[in-house]
């Protein structure tokens, strides 16, 4: 198809163009073969009534000859016609067209009970309509022919083709020009977002397309596409901030190993006094190591290419080995763990990031309860249709307004002592990602000294 | 015991022939795969450690080299990627070990040993440090006289310790090999801390000679000296 033009535009015109066309020539046929039946009937119709005048005037002379009364009426003299007996002798023909021939009577004039239309083409170019008939006078068969020219006929009928063949073409192109413009106007939005959208970048990812009717095709589209800019802005937004982020948080060992290091060499020490700076050194950069690993895990998480297991997983059996696993972080501090599952309760999740996700919940749990609480786990479902594990712990809670944030990257409630116990701000947004990934839901209830509960919702299968 | 060190990273690689040499070790440098691959050639080791990324010759293109001239030494291969797939295309290509970086040294010298070691896995029914015994086989501790009652992971700890006697064990050794956790994002520091300390009350604190020692920044060792 390249021969069709590039734009759609054009395209458009052009095709609707063709249509157009190709109706109004079918329309221009049907009225002007119309226009020539009703011309030629209209011819019939005056040789018809010539006949009877001529039938009604006629005297058959006792010797054969024909006569016609009142010869001289004007009538007659315009009208041509003849009068054949039945053995072929011309018996009579209207005087001022002698000058010209018709052919003999033919075979099916002849057979032809009743009238008998017939057009022709005389030798002098000239068309004529020739209407034949039989009448039996006093037993004698006579035929009676009648001639008019078509010339009129033909002539209108020319002059309606001219007139189609000029109002035509100039409909088609007043139509093609209009529909061409008609076009632009509405493709007109198009253009216009195609020059908008080619200027958003990344350091204008604000901007948005002019909806210019919110409820047509293109109003639609302008819609979706500002709906892509938007979420694109809010990825392109959570990436920088993550990005700078995630450098404040190297920045952090970075400085430590630096400040240590600097400081370790001021002086000359004995061999005990390095050994410590060096170790010293050695736990920032575990700190470091640590945050690379959660960095590149999450960033696998995005890239989703970790490979899941899923299985089928019992969750009370489950939440008892996990939180085995990391009792002894509580009894350190006096607290209990309490387990509240009343029955066995089978879903499809991944045993590892399932496992990630509670061991994230639970060592926060631990960390921000204070020593000789409780922790609550149940393991429940709800709904018929969903399974959940739920942490509840009896520390500070989480004010309302951080609600939103927890589950970022590096957010943290309160800065200073996050990090003083460890955390390094990803323990949630990967519990999040593990949870999500095998489809579930992780969610979060927790009122300002009052606790906090994080339920892990899974559905059953 | 002669082991060829395959490493661009100059640092690296210094680090690594000092701490093999100073576990007594024979070590040879190669900074880029031409290099490593003419002392293959020339020379009879033992072990190669070798780093997948390298200038040229990349590390699996030398390990696949190697392979087809039927070398049958082990080669413990280091990396800093650590997908599954780096991993299996690594073991596939016929590596023996891999370590991904940044990796514990200790963990190194670990993984050199048990590859060195490879086939003459000696069974032992009782591990014992000092006064401290432990039987495997009827799960009993004792330092002394004295019966010590463990849990399971404490035993389990213990024995670790045991087996790597005098050796430094890491933090990420524990978490694979006592704790099973693979994944590295999983924090269980505080945990193993946490138990490491249980030990110690209960081998250690009732007791003058003290066994269990942590090594800042590095891990912990079981040693009748302290490091």
């Amino acid at each position: 198809m390249s021969f069709l033009p590039k734009n759609v535009r054009t395209r458009l015109t052009l095709w609707y163009v063709l249509a157009l066309t190709f109706i109004l020539i079918i329309y221009a046929s049907v009225s002007i073969s119309l226009v020539y039946i009703n011309l030629r009937n209209n011819l019939d119709d005056q040789l018809q009534q010539d006949y009877e005048i001529v039938e009604n005037l006629m005297r058959v002379m006792p010797d054969g000859s024909v006569k016609i009364e009142s010869e001289d009426d004007p009538y007659f003299h315009e009208r041509w016609f003849q009068i054949w007996s039945s053995d072929w002798k011309m018996l009579y023909e209207s005087s001022p067209f002698t000058g010209k021939s018709l052919p003999s009577i033919s075979r099916e004039e002849e057979s032809t009970s009743g009238f008998h239309f017939q057009s022709m083409q005389l030798n002098n170019n000239v068309r004529v309509r020739i209407l034949s008939g039989k009448i039996n006078i006093e037993g004698k068969w006579l035929f009676i022919r009648l001639v008019r020219s078509e010339e009129r006929l033909w002539n209108e009928l020319s002059g309606f083709i001219r007139l189609m063949l000029i109002a035509l073409p100039i409909a088609i192109f007043i139509a093609g020009f209009g529909g061409y413009f008609l076009t632009k106007k509405f493709l007109s939005p198009i253009d216009e977002m195609t020059a908008k959208v080619r200027k958003i970048g990344e350091e204008n990812l604000k901007e948005r397309l002019p909806v210019i009717n919110p409820d047509d095709e293109l109003g639609n589209l302008a819609h979706v596409f500002n709906d892509m800019l938007e979420r694109i802005q809010k990825s392109f937004e959570r990436l920088k901030r993550f990005t700078s982020d995630a450098a404040h948080e190297l920045r952090t060992p970075l400085t430590a190993i630096r400040s240590i290091g600097e400081v370790g060499l001021q002086d000359y020490k004995d061999a005990k006094h390095y050994r410590e700076i060096i170790g010293s050194m050695l736990e920032e950069n575990r700190r470091l190591t640590h945050l690379v690993d959660n960095l590149l895990f999450l960033s696998r998480a995005d890239a989703k290419t970790l490979d899941k297991h899923l299985i089928k997983l019992e969750l009370k059996s489950f939440t008892q080995e996990t939180v085995e696993f990391i009792q002894a972080l509580a009894e350190e501090k006096n607290q209990i763990i309490i387990i509240r599952a009343e029955k066995e309760i089978t879903v499809i999740a991944d045993r590892a990031l399932l496992k990630q996700a509670l061991l994230n919940l639970l060592d926060n749990a631990i960390k921000y309860s204070p020593e000789n609480s409780e922790i609550i786990v149940s393991v429940d479902t709800e709904h018929n249709n969903a399974a959940f594990i739920e942490v509840k712990d009896n520390g500070p809670g989480i004010p309302e307004e951080h609600h939103e944030k927890i589950f970022e990257r590096f957010y943290r409630v309160d800065k200073g002592r996050s990090r003083e116990m460890g955390g390094s701000g990803l323990g949630l947004a990967i519990a999040r990602w593990a949870v999500t990934a095998q489809g579930g839901k992780l969610t979060m209830e927790s009122k300002t000294g009052e606790g906090s509960s994080f339920r892990i919702t899974l559905t059953l299968t | 015991m002669n082991i060829l060190v395959i490493e661009d990273e100059h640092k690296v690689a210094q680090a690594l022939k000092e701490g093999l040499e100073h576990e007594n070790y024979n070590v040879d440098l190669a900074h880029t795969g031409e290099d490593g691959f003419f002392l293959l050639n020339s020379e009879q080791y033992d072990l190669l450690v070798l780093d997948l990324m390298l200038p040229g010759r990349d590390g699996i293109e030398i390990l696949k080299t190697v392979r087809k001239k039927k070398l049958s030494l082990p080669v413990l291969i280091l990396t800093a990627r650590d997908t599954v797939e780096d991993r299996v295309l690594g073991l596939d290509s016929g590596a023996d070990d891999y370590l991904v970086k940044p990796f514990a040294f200790p963990e190194l010298l670990a993984r050199i040993r048990v590859l060195l070691r490879r086939g003459r896995e000696n069974q032992t029914f009782q591990l014992q440090c000092a006064n401290l015994k432990m039987d495997l086989i009827k799960r009993k501790v004792k330092r002394g006289e004295n019966d010590i009652i463990l849990t399971l992971r404490e035993f389990d700890l213990l024995k670790y310790l045991l087996r790597h006697q005098d050796q430094i064990v890491s933090r990420e050794m524990l978490a694979t090999d006592v704790w099973k956790e693979t994944n590295r994002a999983t924090p269980i520091d505080n945990l193993i801390d946490v138990h490491i300390a249980r030990l110690r009350r209960k081998i250690d604190d009732p007791f003058e000679i003290k066994l269990l020692h942590t090594v800042r920044g590095v891990g912990f060792i079981i040693s009748e000296e302290s490091p």
